[in-house]
């Protein structure tokens, strides 16, 4: 007789590792493009260094095709642009 | 996407928060007037927080913390006296500054009363709302929009929704969902239930643009078969900072207000001055034309057959405070993302001391004009009212008919003023 505590199957996968100090939970922690987020959103302006989760600033991140952009806003120096993750360096054909 | 801790900054309101302390800074309606008729003292709930609002005997308002500092009874259940409101439980008296002036069981010669205060906000009645500010001393000017003091035909629906405001404000600065939810959904669904939805919402569009401006996000846009020398370009409308969004076309003048009640309710408003082309006169009211209307069936399925109706369904549906950790945002959200950036710029200035610089004034003034197009989406005036009321939260106002009637009359009037010009 099958003990009904122990399912047959599971869809249990293991959480990820924290990523730079939190562990990510809620609904869709399982996301792949979350995790990413959190590895990759940046941590500091380009520009002034300042951290980006002090108030006023801000990151972003949003598709444009394939790439994952972060608009990215530091209260510190007032840059604002756009940082867009680099996964292979492609170059143009030559023109004939 | 964002990460946890920046949706929560931007979602929770409560006090103590920097959400919270920016919200405080602007003025907010928190009842009808005529709410306040019948009986003169009702609860009210604000950036999570909850109030005694009462009408003074001279036709003023008063809002108090709910409790009473006493041992904490609702000063919803109290009495209201010339000198202010006195709790109904043991008899303590609070003005509208929230001083205490009056302890009945405390010996005559006690100084207890001093020592003791209430919170009071500050309000004020406009455009049939009473408006309350719950932030630190000195209050801002109070915005005194041009649809809530223009002359009109004043019809405001409302309801509560079980969601956070932001995301209905994000709607906002969301052009493109018009051409689909108010589109190809509407259409959809005319096609399956034999209806012919607004061919005006269906147009789709070639670009957006948004310029920040003094009072929140102006937004413009132009749909296919229109240029840029059409209003929903020239003109544009604006999301008003930090709650509302003004719209409108052919005469429709609407404020559409979002009240943040706490992290996970917001109170809605569309409050339209109906201001047909042409009239100068209305018909009398001594209070807007207030009513509730529905958004979930007998089934708890949500209503969709009509446009705000379609709207809820996609702000409620997002669930109480969206994750915004797990969306997947493009090019077209470019509003969506400048809206956050705004709130965030605003947030720091409050953390620092300062006053927010958009939708905040401390100029006093009569008016305040926003812009708004009247030629909206290239459409026959009329074609785009007589859809809006019928299709809009509007078919459920008891004044639909007397509304209609208006900008028919108006229509009429104007297509018969050239020829009686020629006579």
């Amino acid at each position: 007789m099958t003990d009904r505590r122990t399912p047959r199957w599971s869809n249990h996968v293991d959480p990820p590792a924290p990523v730079h100090g939190r562990r990510i939970t809620g609904t869709h922690w399982w996301d792949p493009d979350r995790i990413r987020h959190m590895q990759d959103a940046p941590r500091h302006c380009p520009s002034c260094g300042s951290s980006l989760d002090t108030d006023g600033s801000i990151s972003v991140e949003y598709w444009e095709g394939d790439r994952r952009v972060f608009h990215t806003s530091c209260h510190g120096c007032g840059w604002t642009g756009d940082i867009a993750t680099v996964d292979r360096v492609v170059g143009h054909e030559a023109a004939e | 996407m964002l990460k946890k801790e920046l949706n929560d900054a931007l979602t929770r309101l409560g006090p103590g928060t920097p959400m919270g302390d920016l919200l405080r800074r602007y003025w907010y309606p928190v009842a009808f007037e005529q709410d306040l008729q019948d009986w003169p003292i009702r609860k009210v709930r604000l950036l999570g927080e909850d109030f005694a609002l009462w009408k003074t005997p001279d036709g003023g308002y008063g809002l108090l913390q709910e409790r009473c500092p006493h041992r904490h009874a609702s000063l919803v259940y109290g009495v209201v006296e010339e000198e202010g409101l006195r709790c109904g439980y043991h008899g303590w008296l609070f003005d509208g500054e929230g001083s205490c002036l009056d302890q009945p069981a405390e010996p005559e010669t006690s100084s207890f009363k001093d020592s003791v205060a209430a919170f009071a906000g500050r309000t004020a009645a406009m455009g049939g709302l009473v408006w309350a500010y719950i932030g630190p001393d000195p209050a801002p000017e109070l915005p005194r929009f041009d649809v809530y003091v223009d002359d009109g035909f004043k019809d405001v629906g409302h309801t509560v929704l079980p969601c956070n405001w932001l995301q209905i404000m994000e709607n906002a600065v969301d052009p493109h969902h018009v051409e689909w939810l108010h589109g190809r959904y509407f259409k959809f669904l005319g096609e399956q239930r034999g209806f012919l939805a607004p061919p005006g919402f269906q147009k789709a569009h070639v670009k957006v643009g948004f310029d920040p401006i003094e009072w929140g996000i102006l937004k413009r846009r132009v749909l296919e078969g229109n240029t840029e020398e059409n209003d929903d370009w020239k003109v544009g409308h604006p999301l008003v900072f930090p709650y509302s969004m003004r719209v409108g076309g052919g005469g429709i003048e609407q404020m559409q207000i979002r009240v943040p009640i706490d992290d996970t309710h917001t109170w809605v408003l569309f409050y339209s001055s109906h201001q047909p082309l042409g009239v100068t006169e209305f018909p009398e009211q001594v209070f807007p034309v207030s009513y509730e209307f529905p958004w979930l069936d007998e089934d708890g399925e949500h209503i969709v057959d009509y446009i705000e109706g379609q709207d809820i369904m996609a702000w409620v549906t997002q669930g109480d405070i969206t994750d915004r950790t797990a969306e997947h945002i493009g090019k077209g959200d470019i509003g969506v993302i400048m809206l956050r950036r705004m709130f965030r710029d605003q947030m720091a200035l409050v953390a620092e001391g300062r006053d927010p610089t958009v939708g905040f004034t401390r100029e006093p003034h009569d008016r305040v004009g926003l812009p708004c197009e009247k030629d909206k989406f290239g459409v026959d005036f009329l074609e785009f009212v007589l859809s809006w009321l019928s299709m809009g939260s509007s078919r459920y106002s008891p004044a639909l008919d007397q509304i209609k009637k208006l900008y028919i009359d108006a229509s009429a009037a104007q297509g018969a003023a050239p020829a009686a010009a020629t006579e």
